[in-house]
């Protein structure tokens, strides 16, 4: 098997292939890590090992499942620790969910797809509460204060929209078959 | 049933009580149907931070890992990131005067992803080639021919620094060339390769005229003549004289064979001879007992060619399969890729790999296939699941001296199965400690054949394939594929058709 040395060299390549898959490893990862800090440390550590790799990625395989595998070994070590300082869920689970969500990429791409559509048709008001917490990178309660609300009504105001998105989801995919 | 949703949005949001975490641990050990669940619930909270984040998306490749910081790049600079250091050495413009310039290449590929031409000058500073082979010519009139990975420090006009990897230098004016524990100087008019391996040792081998080698740490020094070679560790070590040790020449760019990209071959071979063993082989990785009759050689292709060939044979009895190899590697028998490790290659750090069918119903040519390559697989896609179709990898663990052997089954690569019960195998290195051979006896049972084994006058399906790779055992360089299907193309792991035959005797 001769290496395809096409024009711009190799490294061009795995950039521009890179590029538009690092909003869906960042979901991966996101998926898996919940907070945000977390999960932007575990994408750029990731990331600087694709980079670092990327000698040893071999172009005929999947860029995406190669790197879900760069990401799924940093998701581990930063379970494996975050799980000696507070019991969250067992480091050996979550890896078994990111075995999953490598497994079954097709079925989750396939629901963001679906969540795009949701997303468009979320009304007013959720989407400005979504914007509120999620945009600023405030914690709940800052943003309860910010409100004059509860931290715990905001919580599960914020459930109820992601609630209301994963039915918007599964009902889209029913439909779709 | 539990509905895990609440306790997944819980997960989200940080608000798990430790009972919950403790329930949610229980019930996603082994249920895919909820762990499906779980991740479509956080897949939702993924997505809104991806799409509402602050700086509105995720960041590009990072110049350098910063963690927890907002520290964020603009993506016009990332296909600079991480290689700046090696540009500025290749491809400063102007000002101050180079002192070598690259004069060929072949296969090379540069730490920072350039592609340098022919002519390009070379400033002071560090160059690191990852793969292939690169000629220099410095100002003094002396070339070196790196081979990557390889790490070199042009010092001046006169002079460079090995850090890593290995270089061939010839001059005929004095040259000063210095190693991590070695000085090499010289009166002009010699050749010699050094070689600086991982742990620092350097082998220093003259091919011609006389090279004065000092020793940094103790500053003794001795002089070495054409055809010898030693080892520099704690003390120097006479080693074998082995003129292929190094890459000399590189290929010119009108030899119809050089194609010289990696460690290459053309497979020549269509079949391969699978001889009747009439008493058990005994596994010691000592071929006086083996008929080599049906035994072929293939060799990679120049510049790679004399010191990166196999001579491999298959033998059989009523029990066993037999594979033999005689490999000439570099760096034999270094594989730091441990057999616990679990993963789904385990090649990259050098060995063999066959691929085997003892499907005597389908013979030859296999039609089976894998899941497509060149596009995302579709849920109808089936890869075929003939568990009667093995893919084999041998190779040598070093830290913990085992003959390892992975099999994977069928184009899907299913039930896949590291030093399994039902193998013998022994790896012994070359006496020059520049190859290895290899003998395995693999059973039946193994290969899904135990009810109906090959027999005499079958012809089945094998492909054969060899890695190498560099110093540390890691790194994977490249590779020799033979027993080949001429009139088949594509890749021999996608498509079975590609196989060659294996005739049984």
């Amino acid at each position: 098997m001769p290496p395809a040395d096409l024009p711009g060299g190799p490294d061009d390549r795995f950039v521009t292939g890179l590029i538009p898959l690092q909003t869906r490893l960042y979901r991966f990862i996101a998926g898996l890590v919940p907070v945000r800090a977390d999960a932007e440390d575990v994408f750029q550590k990731a990331m600087l090992t694709a980079w670092q790799e990327r000698g040893k990625y071999d172009p005929d395989r999947d860029l995406y499942a190669w790197l879900c595998g760069i990401a799924r070994n940093h998701v581990r070590h930063h379970v494996r620790a975050a799980y000696r300082a507070k019991a969250v869920l067992d480091p050996e689970v979550i890896d078994r969910l990111a075995e999953r969500l490598i497994d079954e990429d097709e079925y989750f791409q396939r629901r963001q797809a679906a969540l795009t559509a949701c997303l468009e048709k979320l009304p007013a008001k959720s989407r400005s509460l979504i914007e509120e917490v999620y945009g600023a990178g405030k914690s709940i309660k800052d943003v309860a204060a910010g409100l004059g609300a509860g931290a715990e009504g905001v919580y599960k105001a914020v459930q109820r929209v992601r609630a209301a998105l994963h039915e918007c989801v599964t009902a889209t995919l029913t439909r779709e078959g | 049933m539990t509905d895990i949703r609440p306790l997944a949005q819980a997960y989200c949001d940080g608000t798990l009580s430790p009972a919950d975490a403790e329930r949610l641990n229980a019930i996603l050990r082994d249920d895919p149907a909820a762990q499906r669940v779980f991740l479509e619930v956080t897949a939702v909270h993924a997505r809104l931070q991806s799409e509402y984040g602050p700086a509105g998306g995720v960041d590009p490749i990072p110049v350098r890992a910063v963690p927890r910081s907002r520290f964020r790049v603009p993506r016009s600079v990332l296909a600079l990131a991480a290689a700046v250091l090696v540009a500025v050495v290749l491809f400063r413009p102007g000002s101050p005067p180079s002192v070598a310039v690259l004069t060929n290449s072949s296969g090379a590929k540069w730490t920072n992803g350039s592609a340098p031409a022919p002519g390009t000058p070379l400033y002071p500073g560090r160059v690191k080639l990852d793969a292939g082979v690169a000629e220099i010519a410095f100002g003094s009139g002396a070339v070196a021919v790196v081979e990557g990975p390889a790490e070199i420090e042009l010092v001046s006009a006169g002079g460079a620094f090995l850090h890593a990897g290995q270089a061939v230098v010839r001059a005929t004016a004095a040259f000063a060339m210095e190693t991590p524990t070695l000085h090499v100087a010289d009166r002009g008019g010699y050749e010699y390769g050094v070689l600086v391996e991982p742990s620092g040792d350097t082998v220093l081998q003259v091919y011609d005229g006389e090279v004065v080698a000092t020793r940094k740490e103790s500053g003794d020094s001795r002089e070495l003549d054409g055809g010898r070679a030693v080892r520099v560790a704690g003390s120097v070590e006479p080693v074998p004289f082995w003129p292929e040790r190094f890459v000399r020449v590189l290929p010119s760019k009108d030899d119809p064979t050089g194609r010289g990209t990696q460690p290459y071959n053309r497979a020549a071979f269509e079949s391969v001879d699978v001889l009747p063993a009439r008493t058990p082989l005994r596994i010691d990785a000592d071929l006086s007992d083996w008929n080599l009759a049906g035994r072929f050689h293939a060799a990679c292709e120049p510049p790679y060619g004399d010191n990166h060939s196999v001579e491999a044979a298959m033998m059989y009895d009523a029990d066993n399969l037999y594979v033999s190899d005689h490999v000439r590697d570099p760096f034999p028998m270094r594989s730091q890729i441990s057999p616990r490790e679990k993963r789904e290659l385990y090649g990259g750090g050098g060995g063999v790999a066959l691929r085997i069918s003892t499907d005597r119903r389908a013979g030859w040519p296999l039609t089976a296939e894998g899941l497509p390559l060149t596009r995302k697989p579709r849920s109808t896609d089936r890869a075929d699941t003939n568990d009667k179709l093995a893919f084999l990898m041998l190779w040598f663990h070093r830290p913990s001296e085992e003959s390892c052997l992975q099999i994977r089954y069928g184009m899907d690569f299913h039930g896949g199965v590291v030093n399994p019960s039902g193998y013998r195998g022994a790896f012994r290195a070359d006496p020059d400690g520049l190859g290895y051979t290899l003998e395995y006896a693999i059973s039946w049972e193994l290969l899904h054949a135990a009810a109906d084994p090959p027999r005499a006058g079958d012809v089945l399906a094998a492909s054969w394939l060899v890695h190498w790779a560099d110093a540390t055992g890691k790194v994977w360089k490249g590779q020799l594929i033979d027993v080949t299907n001429p009139r088949e193309t594509g890749w021999n792991f996608q498509r079975a058709a590609t196989w060659g035959r294996a005739v049984y005797r």
